[in-house]
């Protein structure tokens, strides 16, 4: 890293993550409220015991998830209002690790979600 | 384009590195809805009760959806170009393109969670009146 690093660059790259971050909050956050909605549908609808489970595991995964990401905009939050006002890559290793993980997360969810849809598509065919 | 961060880097390629990055998940997000949309249109169109309004509704957000979709293909390829930037002018110029453009996708995903919202629960209210009379016919037989 350049020693003499922009201060505007380096204050909106430190923005530019906190955005991203509260992108994916909220991502989560809506997350969790289709779980619910989606729990709702499969106790009057589905009737499978283990898609419940399922389902609830990955609810408990999303607020872990979420605490870490919270957690995450904290530190950054921290750092850039007093911290060394440097850029780091670590700090761009980190947020490539944590969009790596929310992917997957997503990808996982939505696996979940279309377990759901599929069944239910059965059930109105029927 | 490679999006890890080297030491070498200075702030502008980390941030147009950042850009990218954050764009290939947008379009992921928006692939992953677009899908599930689909998804709703055909199961909606199947079911028998099925409110045509909110039907048109999940249509035009599907619609609207692979629009935005095809919007961020196109950005992608202008985002490589931003390294010919000279001056300070330039590099602002994209940032700014790029807020714009973060807002309408922060608007889009947040008019289609709403949307998404109410499919469920017309299921849910769906789901009520089917309920008994499901429940007094196998009582039936």
């Amino acid at each position: 890293m350049n020693k003499s690093q922009d201060h505007y660059f380096t204050i909106q790259l430190f923005n530019k993550d906190i955005k991203e971050l509260n992108f994916w909050m909220m991502q989560l956050e809506q997350i969790t409220l289709e779980i619910n909605q989606l729990t709702q549908i499969e106790k009057r609808l589905i009737k499978n015991s283990s898609l419940n489970y399922n389902l609830l595991a990955f609810r408990r995964k999303n607020t872990l998830f979420l605490a870490t990401l919270f957690r995450q905009e904290q530190r950054l939050q921290k750092e850039k209002n007093y911290g060394s006002q440097v850029y780091s890559p670590d700090w761009n290793h980190e947020q490539d690790m944590q969009r790596n993980q929310f992917l997957n997360h997503f990808k996982e969810f939505k696996a979940l979600q279309n377990l759901v849809y599929e069944r239910l598509t059965h059930i109105e065919v029927c | 384009m490679n999006t890890s961060a080297y030491n070498h880097d200075n702030e502008f390629d980390l941030f147009q590195k950042n850009t990218h990055a954050e764009l290939q998940t947008w379009i992921k997000v928006l692939e992953a809805l677009h899908q599930e949309l689909d998804a709703f249109t055909k199961w909606m169109s199947y079911a028998n009760k099925t409110d045509s309004a909110l039907l048109q509704k999940v249509i035009d957000k599907r619609n609207e959806t692979r629009s935005q979709l095809s919007i961020y293909y196109k950005y992608v390829n202008q985002v490589q170009d931003n390294r010919e930037c000279d001056d300070m002018d330039c590099e602002i110029y994209y940032q700014r393109q790029h807020e714009q453009l973060r807002r309408l996708f922060n608007y889009h995903i947040e008019q289609c969670s709403k949307l998404k919202c109410n499919v469920f629960n017309t299921l849910n209210v769906v789901n009520i009146s089917l309920k008994p009379s499901g429940n007094i016919q196998s009582r039936l037989k």
